[in-house]
């Protein structure tokens, strides 16, 4: 597959803040990529920046092999005519469902007949073709995401950004949402980036997983995520059973505090410490044997097995100091401030 | 109190019998008013979004120095256009002075901060997704600052009609730099000072009549098309 979006330093600051920090990271065309983080995260700010609405502070992004150049407008207009971010909380423009959707197609310059079909079809698309001659304004959250959804796909884009699709909305309006992309993703050849503050479950589709944490991208695959729940609960720390998995951890209560007696656990694979056998091992250290090695830019990756497989990035540096090899025995430590748990819903248990 | 009464009726008579002195000044008023507020508003919309949408060093020293220029005086207005139209100002040779175009650049002295400050603020009220949802679909600049004034219209709108009432009611620009001929460039305002110093009370009471009922007449189709808006969206 082609590379859509190639980052590389991408740094965003506001003010002293730095809220995204992503050293490398990759887009295909044609996926679909779940953006997922806590709020905060810099969710909104990455898909901003990918929209070409925002300017990095630092770093470059090459969208379709070409480097973007901020210095210049007219530039940057030609690359949103290929990109559209569909906001979270979106606004509608004063009138009429269809003159929200036909705006994308009316500073096109497309003629009032094409327009007409290609506001009807993408309405359709989304299940609101009933409402096009409705007060904008009056619609429900649901039928407004679903709305903005149809204004961007009415103009055709390469790549559709949704902020947080299924936030605010109903079940029922999210299954449908899902659908959507899902369908609009096979049909042509629109990639979609989403972001979301839920773990993705089944029915939200996602070749790729992207896991952003405080402006940090930690992983790009759909691992190291674990239902867990607390198997004995003492004192100041409570040992706690990954579903599936061949290994129990004991995790202090501070840490658990904001979940209940089952979870969603993730493990950092960049905060995984590979021990050196000669020291004694601390607590939730466990020994692994190595079932893949791969090495990425400046880091390494290698896959263990604990019942399941386990991701660990370590740097390249680290690795040359001590060499790991395939099949190999190690001891591997998770401390605490690799783990973060969630809270579980109902029905997403990850087998 | 028989006063008042007695200049209230005639004034009715003056005004149902279609005077043809009061029809004049009124015509005068309505024009006068209507080119500075049209003038006052293509330079003031314009204006006062730039300031509003763009982010520059002295912003909010700009903003702190348009305010100010709310409070100016008329007669202060008056002296500084006289001092530069008069025969021995720099543009005398035009002679503008007393002229209903001279009483049109005074008053857009006195409106073009009023706009310029009214629609700063209507259009910091509109929420930026509408900047970001016209530019992620496509919009060029113009095309969203289009859609930025389109939702900000009942603000803009307001600005022209506080506007509009701000020069057909002031007297000072229109006394100094109109100079109160009859036929020429009596207004409304500068009749109703003049009627005043005559103690004659009849004409000044029927165009005080006309003056409200044309402020009474734009507030309620502003309101009326504010209403029709706010129903909409309940």
């Amino acid at each position: 597959m082609p590379t859509l979006f190639e980052l590389s330093g991408l740094i965003k600051d506001y003010g002293v803040r730095r809220v995204l920090d992503i050293n490398n990271l990759s887009l295909e065309k044609g996926g679909i990529y779940a953006l997922r983080g806590a709020n905060g995260a810099g969710k909104s700010t990455l898909l901003s920046l990918l929209a070409f609405l925002e300017t990095p502070t630092g770093g470059k992004i090459i969208f379709n092999g070409q480097e973007v150049n901020y210095g210049t407008g007219s530039h940057l207009y030609q690359l949103r005519q290929k990109v559209v971010l569909v906001d979270q909380s979106p606004l509608m423009f004063s009138g009429s469902v269809y003159h929200n959707v036909e705006f994308g197609l009316r500073v096109r310059k497309i003629g009032r007949v094409e327009r007409k079909q290609i506001v009807e079809k993408a309405l359709e698309q989304v299940g609101m073709l009933g409402f096009i001659d409705h007060d904008a304004s009056k619609l429900s959250g649901g039928e407004t995401k679903r709305v903005a959804l149809a204004r961007g796909l009415a103009v055709a884009p390469d790549v559709l950004l949704l902020d947080e699709p299924a936030a605010n909305v109903d079940l029922e309006n999210q299954r449908i949402l899902f659908e959507i992309i899902n369908r609009i993703n096979k049909e042509g050849s629109t990639s979609i980036i989403y972001s979301t503050h839920q773990f993705p479950v089944d029915e939200q589709p996602a070749h790729q997983i992207l896991i952003l944490d405080k402006g940090k991208l930690h992983f790009d695959r759909r691992c190291n995520i674990f239902t867990a729940s607390v198997k004995v609960a003492n004192g100041e720390k409570s040992v706690c059973r990954l579903a599936g998995c061949a290994i129990e951890l004991e995790l202090s209560n501070t840490v658990l505090a904001s979940v209940k007696d089952t979870f969603y656990l993730f493990i950092n694979p960049e905060k995984i410490e590979l021990l050196n056998s000669t020291t004694a091992p601390p607590e939730n250290s466990f020994g692994v044997e190595v079932l893949n090695l791969t090495r990425k830019e400046k880091r390494v990756e290698y896959t263990v097995h604990i019942g399941k497989e386990l991701l660990i990035s370590s740097t390249y540096r680290s690795y040359k100091e001590n060499p790991v090899y395939l099949g190999q025995g190690v001891m591997i430590h998770l401390p605490e401030d690799a783990i973060s748990v969630y809270p579980l819903k109902h029905g997403q248990e990850i087998n | 109190m028989d006063l008042l009464f007695d200049s209230v009726r005639s004034a009715i008579g003056l005004l149902l019998a279609f005077d043809s002195e009061l029809v004049d000044i009124v015509v005068v008023s309505l024009r006068v008013s209507f080119f500075s507020t049209l003038f006052g508003a293509l330079a003031g919309v314009p204006l006062g979004f730039l300031i509003a949408y763009n982010q520059f060093r002295w912003k909010r020293m700009v903003i702190t120095c348009l305010n100010t220029l709310l409070a100016l005086p008329t007669v202060v207005i008056g002296l500084l256009v006289y001092s530069f139209i008069s025969r021995r100002g720099v543009f005398g040779s035009l002679e503008l002075l007393y002229t209903q175009k001279a009483i049109v650049i005074g008053q857009l002295i006195l409106i073009i901060p009023v706009i310029i400050s009214l629609t700063i603020s209507a259009i910091s009220r509109i929420d930026n997704r509408y900047r970001t949802s016209a530019l992620t679909l496509g919009a060029n600049n113009l095309q969203v600052a289009w859609v930025i004034c389109r939702e900000a219209r009942f603000g803009i709108i307001a600005a022209i009609i506080a506007a509009f009432g701000r020069v057909i009611a002031e007297v000072g620009i229109s006394m100094m730099l109109g100079g109160n001929a009859k036929g020429f460039t009596r207004t409304m305002t500068t009749a109703m000072a003049l009627e005043y110093d005559k103690g004659e009370f009849v004409l000044a009471v029927a165009l005080g009549i006309v003056l409200m009922a044309f402020a009474f007449a734009i507030n309620i189709i502003f309101n009326l098309l504010q209403g029709r808006t706010n129903a909409d969206t309940v």
